[in-house]
């Protein structure tokens, strides 16, 4: 099962949707697209999480690497829309305060 | 009543999800809620990850076992691997993942198992290991 990953500019923030289990099966999709476009110069990135069903381990460390390389750019990431059983991974890892966590992708974007 | 099911599934994330989707439906015949479903989900998902990812190595030739029993108040779930051999720390041993400087998915992994299962025993032996995960059925987490 793979994930479904869109990506837009709202004007220079990058917009990264995600559509399915963002799990270890999915997290090296998601990586590599995070990593292509940030080599093209992305560095403030909202990645929208409504239609993210599922977050294991796989799909956190991929966030800890984008934060990392976004701050070492000066950038910033926030995540939107997070579903209460995917908040819930962060919550129980901890990474609920390491991310900016906002309840829409509108939001995101005027936080960021 | 004691109900169980064995699953074999090869060494590949493609199934991860197949696995996820098993366990769920078992974790609801035995009575847990929904919250409970998905983090039950999760902790055998993260289980398996590591299995592919230490054990197998990322190789996808290989297969691993997942026994899992539903009892009158519990759930048992049972990961054996015939892969290399590889540390399966203890709860003590973990840190907050969100603490560490550079955690990777396996730490993560393993500290999310720790936080939801009820006991959790690795027993490393020859040419092979084997991860059981207890999961009590309490009141507050039954279905409705």
């Amino acid at each position: 099962m793979s994930m479904e990953i869109t990506n837009r500019f709202e004007n220079d923030v990058l917009v990264l949707g995600l559509d399915g289990r963002f799990d270890a099966h999915a997290a090296p999709q998601v990586e590599e697209t995070f990593t292509t476009l940030f080599s093209q110069g992305a560095t403030k990135v909202v990645v929208d999480f409504s239609a993210v069903g599922y977050l294991s381990s796989a799909g956190l460390r991929v966030l800890l690497v984008m934060i990392r390389k976004l701050k070492s750019a000066q950038g910033a990431i926030v995540l939107a829309g997070l579903q209460p059983h995917v908040k819930e991974v962060f919550d129980i890892s901890g990474f609920t305060d390491l991310f900016t966590i906002e309840g829409s992708v509108q939001e995101a974007l005027a936080a960021i | 009543m004691r109900q169980e099911i064995t699953l074999t599934v090869p060494s590949s994330t493609e199934f991860l999800h197949v696995v996820g989707a098993v366990m769920s439906e078992m974790a609801a015949l035995a009575g847990f809620d929904d919250r409970q479903r998905r983090r039950i989900e999760l902790a055998v998902d993260e289980a398996c990850s590591n299995v592919l990812l230490c054990a197998y190595q990322q190789e996808s030739e290989q297969s691993y076992r997942i026994g899992c029993v539903k009892e009158a108040s519990e759930l048992r779930i049972t990961i054996t691997d015939w892969g290399q051999d590889y540390a399966f720390p203890a709860a003590g041993e973990l840190s907050l993942p969100a603490k560490l400087p550079d955690p990777s998915s396996a730490n993560i992994g393993l500290y999310l198992i720790y936080q939801i299962m009820d006991e959790v025993t690795f027993v490393s032996q020859t040419q092979q290991h084997v991860l059981s995960m207890r999961k009590l059925l309490h009141p507050s987490d039954a279905r409705p």
